[in-house]
């Protein structure tokens, strides 16, 4: 496809960056609030920001030995090209699950808050709609855009994080680890699932023009993630309280609408929403574009059009008639997604490089992996 | 796709069956040296032809030789005519020194080199040609006997004297405007670059209109790239009549069905300067005032030229005030119509009791009000445009005043959706991009109806589906968003903002990357160092 | 194929297009809420029930037109609903089933809440308003003694509708004066649902104006005033402060920045009134051998405003900060003899123990109701007299 175009450091800094926040912004107060109660800003940085670590190590380690190939095709030279297939596939299904999911908390969250009786089905139209002519527009639009976008997003939630700091009080955040380290470690099982999610890079890694650069840039993304959602985390509990923010079911949306200043700067939850829809826009694009990759890696499939028509149409029709209502996506996430995707975020690529780690120690005269 | 499709409907029949006429390349046809037969050959020609004169004379010589002057009246001035050419060739034989006689055989070199006294003579010794420089303006001169013919130039009749640019004014800065004659506006480029690196390339085309495209840029600035490009592009044309930059435009663009202007046009000298300075290249085509300048970017059209004469702090606020316009233009009726029918909790309570109170007895929804009185604005703005003058401030007067009034009093309408009508168009004016706001305007009708779909929701996700349609363009090769998209900091100097001349130190990287600086560092304003005495 | 692809497309989206607009909602369809107040009634057979009452906001008075506040429903900028039902929802549509407008939640800025609804159904209520879509988090929380209904039957007095006179006195007076505070929806459920700390809402009545232009009044016959607190225990209202109380209260509890409260005080049998402008309240809790010790210090600066002949000479200043510091002092110590009447924490005691020492309170957590009525109150007031207004010493009279 278009293998030629080429991520420079920043743009990838900046594309991660939305990449894991666009989600993790507006759920990740209610998961680990309902954990790790006032010290849910822990649970959301410290173990988290180690996972996004080890992963980004490891998929580092990984790419560096295969600079020019992606994990579908490397997959293969690691594992054999059989099961390398069955790896392609599962990686596969792994960016459909994501790219459903995100979709509907992006549905879900909307049916809440301001289209409650616009049918579901006409709202996943339009997003995947956009998604999907972003995605045959190519990586390097999308990643443009996220360059314009990029400002707008930060700033947008920036400033509803430090307007929300009017109603802020330092003691609902008191007292720090009551209950010592093990809610703080369940709470920070979800988190971590979502801080993985830069496991794209193993993806991306072909595509980035100064392979050097991407373990820094990286790390810069990581910790202005961790950053980014600590203060997101802390801003809504010293505002809602841990009790309140576990009950709602998007808390910064809360957050955001108990903004009151004098008698205009009031209620800006709904430009809080457009905000993240530029994020929630830029996750499903390039994971349709990802999705489209694959396919085209794993299976050869040359006709962008037919690829992306037929993904749309799939996600479509899970998003819409396959999962239950808001309250069981709650759970999906909660509990079914962390496992499922460690399991492709660090498990999988942790196995590859044991492989590779192994094979060089005792080198066998004919599969000289690379 | 798209355009295939766009073809096959509207070229149905071209296609099939009336091919064009065949285009053959046309054979060469000399003159012979008898008169009459040529007489007769171009009579034949220029049948019809009412503003085509054949003058017939005769030279003073011995034994004398008959010649006769072809040229089309309408096109060039008599006057000089009369006294450079046929003054020239009956009067002054006698003057000529003896030794010199004029016979058939040197006829043609004796007026060449000692008669006429026109500036610019060309020889031909083919019809085809022949024709083309008589249509071109040219006094054609065949003596009989010779088997070339003299074309002299002696000037057309005056076009439009340079005047103001009526679609690009400014208060601070030059107030000459390109006009329709190609070899002014070249005269005008000219003066502001006095440089031998300032090349002009002519190209010719259409096959009836013969259209004269000249091609500029500065060498070794411009990429080779760039105007092999623009040459391919042009050379690529095939028409009929290529009526003035439009059609040229159209064809030579990147993407078939943008509606965001891929080229820029213009009718200012000074900015066209600028742009080749850039690394930019201007197409200047005969007969319009309108020059293309490519590649151009987004940002180029919130940029005026009087940014660059004024101080560069007041040139930044009003690029930054002109931002905001561009928004409010693109933006503030769907984003009324979301909040009015979606998100009413933002607006605050005074202000909710304001408008219900307006609007308790109204017949129609808001966007519906809003949809309506935009395009009523739309037809009085084009009613406007096409009107002289006078009677089109009449016609804004009756439309704007008197009809926006009558309907909010007769209970049609609320006062809001004409508060924001007006304040869009407003600020549709301070767009300097003319273009650029036809294009405002079009997306603003998408969005107000993605607004009634989907409240602010839906003007996000049409705001996105801009913003990859947006990074997905180029022009001639650029990236359209850039500098923002791909983000080059260092050309983000001329965006936003404007930065002071004494900053400007680099040509912006896609386009003047061969030759980055302009100007030597350090050359701000620095106080007297109080150090010297 | 993929022209019949591309007709099903078009298709699809002309439908959705077509029955589009699902929930545009035009501004004049709505039915916009200003006050709403809850009430529990028992009806004649003896079921209980809700009662909503609602004033919406009416078309046409709201905006400019402030006069004619005579002629009934018509003149005024709202009008009352009034609705009863076996649940809050039933009760609102009782009266919102009159007319084809959709209730509209997002500009109730009062919340109102019957001494009943109160004492009984609080959670139902706070359940309520918190899982509507459009609630205002800030929305102002009050009691009344007695029913809500009550309050609207008053009629605006200083502003042009009653909720703006209830947003008005809630956000800008009741703090200001220190009389009442503004408690808004978000901070009210944070509190109840905390585990170490109670509740409270300010306290809102009718009050009938006296005020007479000949024989007319000169105002309206009732009107509001937002003034004291309403003391919840757990999810059960079990008490008031009044004003003087509350002022404690507000002491005790926040910051004054730009106060306007207002202390009279006497010393050595003459009088004279100083207002607070600035005062930070700094609680200590600390656990020894079981028993709760609260530690409150108190720094309330401001000027002297009325004086009856006390010295106010520069060497006189200590005397007289000390008088405030015993009058302020004797007035929280009475606020927390109350709240503690009443039993409940709503004074963040056993909160800025948890905060501060999560190991003790551990050990009282189980019974923290109790080591709270058992705690040891030291107050330490450091009133400061910033200045004494234009006037220097007191004005003499030296004939």
């Amino acid at each position: 496809m278009e293998q030629k175009v080429k991520i420079s450091g920043t743009q990838l800094a900046m594309l991660l960056f939305i990449f894991v926040t666009s989600t993790l912004v507006i759920y990740v107060p209610a998961f680990t609030a309902t954990e790790a109660k006032e010290s849910a800003w822990l649970a959301a940085s410290v173990l988290p920001f180690t996972f996004g670590y080890l992963t980004l190590w490891v998929i580092y380690k990984l790419g560096s030995n295969f600079p020019t190939q992606t994990i579908f095709q490397y997959g293969g030279i690691i594992v054999g090209r059989f099961l390398g297939k069955g790896l392609g596939i599962a990686y596969i299904i792994f960016l459909l699950v994501m790219d459903i999911l995100v979709l509907r908390e992006f549905s879900d969250f909307l049916a809440m808050t301001t289209l409650p009786l616009t049918p579901r089905l006409w709202v996943l139209f339009s997003i995947v709609g956009v998604a999907t002519y972003g995605a045959y527009q190519g990586l390097e639009v999308i990643v443009r855009s996220v360059q314009f976008v990029f400002g707008i997003y930060l700033g947008g939630f920036a400033t509803a994080i430090l307007l929300g700091l009017s109603n802020f009080e330092f003691g609902r955040l008191l007292p720090i680890m009551e209950e010592g380290l093990m809610p703080i470690i369940r709470g920070s099982i979800v988190p971590s699932s979502w801080y993985g999610e830069i496991v794209i890079l193993a993806i991306l890694f072909p595509l980035i023009n100064k392979p050097k650069e991407i373990k820094k840039n990286g790390l810069i993304a990581l910790v202005a993630i961790t950053v980014f959602v600590t203060v997101d985390v802390a801003v809504t509990i010293g505002v809602l309280g841990s009790k309140l923010t576990s009950s709602f079911a998007v808390p910064l949306w809360s957050m955001a609408r108990s903004i009151e200043l004098g008698e205009v700067v009031q209620r800006l939850e709904s430009f809080l929403l457009i905000f993240w829809i530029t994020g929630v826009v830029i996750k499903t694009t390039l994971l349709t574009y990802l999705i489209c990759l694959g396919f085209n890696q794993v299976f050869g499939f040359k006709n962008r059009k037919v690829v992306l028509g037929g993904v749309a149409v799939f996600e479509l029709f899970i998003g819409e008639f396959m999962l239950g209502n808001a309250s069981q996506m709650h759970v999906i996430l909660q509990k079914f997604w962390p496992p499922f995707g460690m399991v492709f975020e660090l498990g999988i690529p942790a196995f590859l490089l044991a492989i590779i780690k192994l094979r060089k120690k005792n080198p066998k005269p004919k599969k000289s992996a690379g | 796709m798209l355009k295939s499709l766009f073809k096959k409907v509207l070229g149905f029949s071209a296609e099939k069956g009336l091919k064009q006429a065949d285009q053959k390349s046309p054979q060469k046809q000399p003159l012979s040296n008898s008169l009459d037969q040529n007489t007769a050959e171009l009579e034949k020609k220029f049948e019809l032809c009412a503003d085509i004169v054949f003058r017939k004379f005769t030279i003073n010589c011995e034994p004398p030789i008959n010649a006769v002057a072809v040229f089309a009246d309408t096109m060039i001035d008599e006057k000089i005519g009369s006294k450079t050419i046929l003054g020239a060739i009956l009067q002054e034989t006698t003057s000529l020194p003896v030794d010199v006689k004029i016979t058939k055989s040197n006829a043609i070199e004796i007026l060449k080199s000692r008669l006429l006294t026109t500036m610019s003579i060309k020889e031909t010794s083919d019809l085809l040609e022949f024709e083309d420089f008589v249509l071109q303006g040219g006094v054609a001169i065949v003596i009989d006997g010779s088997l070339t013919a003299l074309i002299c130039f002696v000037g057309g009749l005056q076009g439009r004297a340079i005047d103001e640019p009526i679609t690009e004014p400014v208060v601070r800065g030059p107030r000459d405007g390109f006009v329709e004659d190609y070899k002014t506006n070249i005269s005008l480029i000219r003066r502001r670059i006095k440089s031998t690196r300032l090349k002009v390339e002519l190209l010719q085309v259409g096959e009836l209109s013969k259209t004269t495209v000249a091609i500029c840029y500065i060498k070794g600035i411009v990429h080779d790239l760039l105007i092999e490009e623009v040459k391919t592009r042009i050379s690529r044309i095939k028409i009929d009549v290529a009526m003035g930059s439009g059609p040229i435009e159209e064809m030579i663009a990147d993407e078939p069905f943008s509606i965001f202007p891929l080229i820029e046009y213009t009718e200012r000298p000074d900015k066209v300067a600028g742009s080749l300075a850039e690394g930019r290249v201007a197409i200047i085509v005969d007969n319009t005032p309108m020059t293309l300048i490519v590649p151009t970017t987004f940002v180029s059209l919130v940029q005026a030229s009087e940014d660059y004469y004024n101080h560069f702090i007041f040139a930044s606020f009003v690029r930054s005030i002109r931002f905001v316009a561009l928004n409010i233009a693109l933006l503030l009726p769907a984003v009324t119509v979301a909040i009015m029918s979606f998100h009413q909790e933002i607006i605050p309570d005074k202000l909710l009791g304001i408008i219900i109170s307006n609007r308790k007895e109204l017949p129609l929804p808001i966007w519906a009000e809003v949809l309506v009185m935009e395009m009523f604005f739309e037809i009085l703005r084009e009613a406007g445009v096409r009107l002289p003058r006078t009677i089109g401030q009449s016609v804004s007067i009756v439309g704007g005043l008197v009809i926006g009034q009558a309907t909010i009093e007769a209970g049609f309408v609320g006062y809001i959706p004409v508060i924001v009508v007006a304040l869009t168009a407003v600020a549709s004016f301070a767009i300097p991009n003319y273009g650029a706001g036809t294009t405002i305007r079009i997306l603003r009708f998408g969005l107000i109806i993605s607004a009634t779909l989907m409240g602010l929701v839906g003007v996000m996700l049409s705001l996105m589906l801009i913003l990859f349609y947006l990074c997905g363009l180029r022009s001639f090769g650029v990236p359209y968003l850039s500098p923002i998209a791909p983000l080059i900091p260092g050309d983000l100097k001329d965006t936003f903002f404007r930065a002071p001349w004494w900053a400007m130190l680099t040509r912006p990287r896609f386009t003047g990357a061969k030759e980055p600086s302009r100007m030597d560092t350090n050359q701000g304003p620095t106080k007297p160092s109080k150090g010297k005495e | 194929m993929r022209r019949l692809m591309k007709i099903a497309i078009l298709v699809i989206v002309l439908q959705v297009v077509c029955t589009g607009c699902w929930d545009h909602r035009d501004i004049n369809t709505l039915a916009i809420i200003t006050v709403i107040g809850f009430d529990k009634i028992t009806a004649e057979d003896g079921v209980d029930q809700w009662q909503v009452s609602a004033y919406l906001m009416q078309a046409g008075k709201a905006g400019g037109e402030t006069g004619g506040s005579a002629g009934g429903q018509e003149g005024r900028p709202e009008i009352i609903l009034k609705g009863k039902g076996l649940t809050i929802s039933e009760a609102i549509l009782d009266f919102i089933k009159r007319s084809p407008r959709i209730p509209f939640f997002s500009d109730a800025y009062s919340v109102i809440l019957g001494e009943r609804v109160a004492q009984e159904e609080l959670l139902v209520v706070i359940d309520y308003l918190n899982r509507l879509r459009e609630q205002r988090p800030g929305a102002f929380v009050m009691v009344v003694k007695g029913a809500a209904s009550e309050i609207f039957e008053a009629e605006p007095e200083a502003s042009i509708s009653v909720s703006r006179e209830l947003k008005d006195q809630s956000q800008n007076v009741a703090d200001a004066k220190g009389i009442a505070k503004g408690i808004t929806l978000i901070d009210f459920t944070a509190d109840l649902l905390s585990t170490d700390r109670d509740p409270v809402a300010s306290q809102i009545r009718q009050i009938q104006t006296e005020e007479k232009r000949g024989e007319k009044l000169a105002g309206p016959p009732k009107t509001t005033l937002v003034e004291g607190l309403g003391i919840f225990k757990d999810d059960k209202l079990v008490g008031w402060l009044n004003a003087e109380e509350t002022i404690g209260y507000n002491l005790l509890t926040s910051k004054i920045r730009e106060g306007d409260v207002l202390i009279p005080v006497e010393k050595d049998g003459k009088g004279f009134v100083f207002l607070i402008e600035k005062s930070k309240p700094k609680i200590k809790a600390k656990l020894t051998d079981d028993k709760l010790n609260i530690k409150v210090e108190i720094e309330p600066s401001g000027r002297i405003t009325e004086n009856d002949d006390v010295n106010l000479a520069p060497s006189d200043i200590g005397a007289v900060e000390l008088a405030v510091s015993e009058k302020i002092g004797a007035m929280v110590m009475h606020t927390i003899e109350t709240v503690r009447g009443y039993e409940s924490d709503c004074l963040g005691f056993s909160e800025e123990l948890h905060h501060s020492s999560s190991k003790d309170w551990k050990k009282v957590k189980e019974h923290w109701r109790e080591t709270f009525l058992d705690a040891n109150v030291e107050v330490e007031v450091r009133a400061k007299v910033e200045n004494t207004g234009r006037l220097g010493q007191k004005l003499e009279m030296s004939k």
